[in-house]
């Protein structure tokens, strides 16, 4: 799993944890020999802040554990960033948030691609659909 | 849906606002900040922002465009108070989003019209928001004492006349989590969005309305076959393919005429198409299998649609 290129932005940030860093890396290559203007902010503490202080045209770039991400996530779209304007990657075991799209119960995945849901018991499989909404990925009715 | 022309106030010399009650007393539906309606009046139909009101009185302000095709002259020259027009129910192409942090309205000239709704219903909800409106100079400023008034500490305005020139410099210092909406002449929109778009700003996050189609520079006749009934009909340059269908009595479903809403959108089986609608998006149009009929047209003499 790889970032996709997002052309034509003003300012690239790359954002991750200690565990993000080396996923970044290649990204960072590709900005920097197409000469685009990055920032790197690794490991920060003041993240909220520094999220909330992006102009309109600045991408970001987000990589570390899956709690982290998760956690990183929610504050960026709370800063006001939208999916267009951003790109996440999780680093060793994933840990996802599913929405159950039979009952609406929302719970963790681990790894698993494929569980049955704690509340209601329906089988479900775990899609790459993000609910910006429901903060969670969505699952639907495994056949 | 028949309203009378209760009030008629100049705002300034080339824009007058009117004030519309429906004609039977009764209360007129709802409608959301951005809608617009359809008038007819002497024959023209038009589409104009609404600028205030609710379930009581509808509120329109049109500028006097004597180089258009008559509507707007003859809501300026022949309506009076009293008089009954027809209009249509309030739609909205033109919506506020509900995603945004902080609301950015860029206005040129008319382009203010549905902005004021818009405003109001922010400074109701204690939104975020600002105002950056254009005009040639304060006496051709329509509604600047209003705004002024009711939304003073979020508006600036740029007169022409006196050197003060409306440009795109404020895009760079949005915070993220801004919506732009640009409403104006054609060059004004297209400006803007060239500018938000090269700067980086997402697709998403830029609204626009149209108050005219986009100008088709040197619009050429062609023919259209409709494969379903085998009829060949012929398109003049002055004519849309939407106008020539509805005058040969096929029943395809319109509302906006400039290419904003994509409810005349036929699907093509064959022909290059030119296309002048702000609707569809870059891949949609490369497939080369659907149009918008109420501004598109033709690159190679012949269309034919599944019709
Ligand atoms: S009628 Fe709205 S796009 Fe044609």
């Amino acid at each position: 799993m790889n970032f996709e290129f997002a052309a034509n932005k003003r300012l690239y940030l790359l954002f991750g944890d200690e565990a993000g860093r080396k996923m970044l890396q290649e990204i960072e290559k590709t900005l920097a020999e197409k000469e685009l203007p990055f920032e790197r902010h690794y490991g920060r503490s003041d993240a909220a802040q520094w999220l909330s202080q992006q102009k309109m045209g600045s991408y970001l770039y987000g990589a570390g554990r899956s709690d982290w991400v998760d956690q990183m996530k929610r504050l960026a779209e709370n800063a006001g960033f939208s999916e267009e304007e951003m790109q996440w990657l999780t680093v060793g075991a994933e840990n996802k948030q599913v929405f159950c799209s039979g009952c609406h119960a929302v719970q963790r995945a681990g790894s698993r691609r494929r569980l049955a849901c704690a509340n209601c018991g329906l089988p479900l499989s775990v899609s790459e659909h993000y609910s910006t909404f429901h903060r969670a990925y969505l699952g639907y009715p495994d056949e | 849906m028949k309203v009378t022309v209760d009030q008629m106030i100049r705002e300034t010399a080339d824009v007058k606002r009117f004030r519309l009650r429906a004609t039977d007393g009764r209360e007129l539906p709802r409608f959301s900040a951005g809608a617009h309606i359809a008038t007819t009046a002497g024959g023209f139909e038009r589409n104009y922002s609404l600028v205030d009101g609710d379930r009581e009185f509808y509120e329109i302000a049109i500028r006097r465009e004597s180089g258009s095709r008559g509507g707007s002259v003859y809501w300026h020259d022949r309506v009076s108070e009293g008089d009954e027009v027809e209009i249509r129910c309030p739609k909205n192409h033109f919506p506020l989003s509900f995603r945004a942090k902080h609301h950015v309205f860029f206005a040129a000239g008319i382009g203010i019209t549905p902005f004021m709704a818009m405003m109001r219903e922010l400074s109701e909800r204690g939104a975020s928001f600002e105002l950056h409106y254009a005009a040639r100079s304060r006496a051709d400023c329509a509604f600047y004492d209003a705004i002024q008034r009711r939304f003073g500490s979020n508006a600036c305005f740029y007169f022409s006349k006196t050197g003060h020139r409306l440009t795109t410099e404020r895009l760079l210092e949005l915070p993220i989590g801004s919506h732009v909406y640009f409403c104006g002449p054609e060059s004004f929109i297209h400006d803007f969005t060239e500018a938000a778009l090269s700067l980086g700003y997402p697709k998403g996050s830029l609204h626009h309305e149209r108050f005219a189609a986009k100008p088709v520079p040197n619009p050429q006749p062609f023919t259209l076959v409709l494969a379903k009934t085998g009829q060949t009909l012929h398109v003049p340059k002055n004519k849309t393919v939407l106008e020539v269908l509805r005058e040969t009595g096929v029943k395809v479903p319109y509302s906006c005429r400039v290419g904003a809403c994509g409810t005349c959108e036929v699907e093509v089986l064959k022909g290059k198409i030119d296309h002048y609608d702000s609707f569809l998006s870059d891949e949609e149009r490369e497939k080369e299998d659907t149009m918008l009929t109420c501004v598109s047209r033709c690159r190679s003499g012949k269309l034919i649609l599944n019709l």
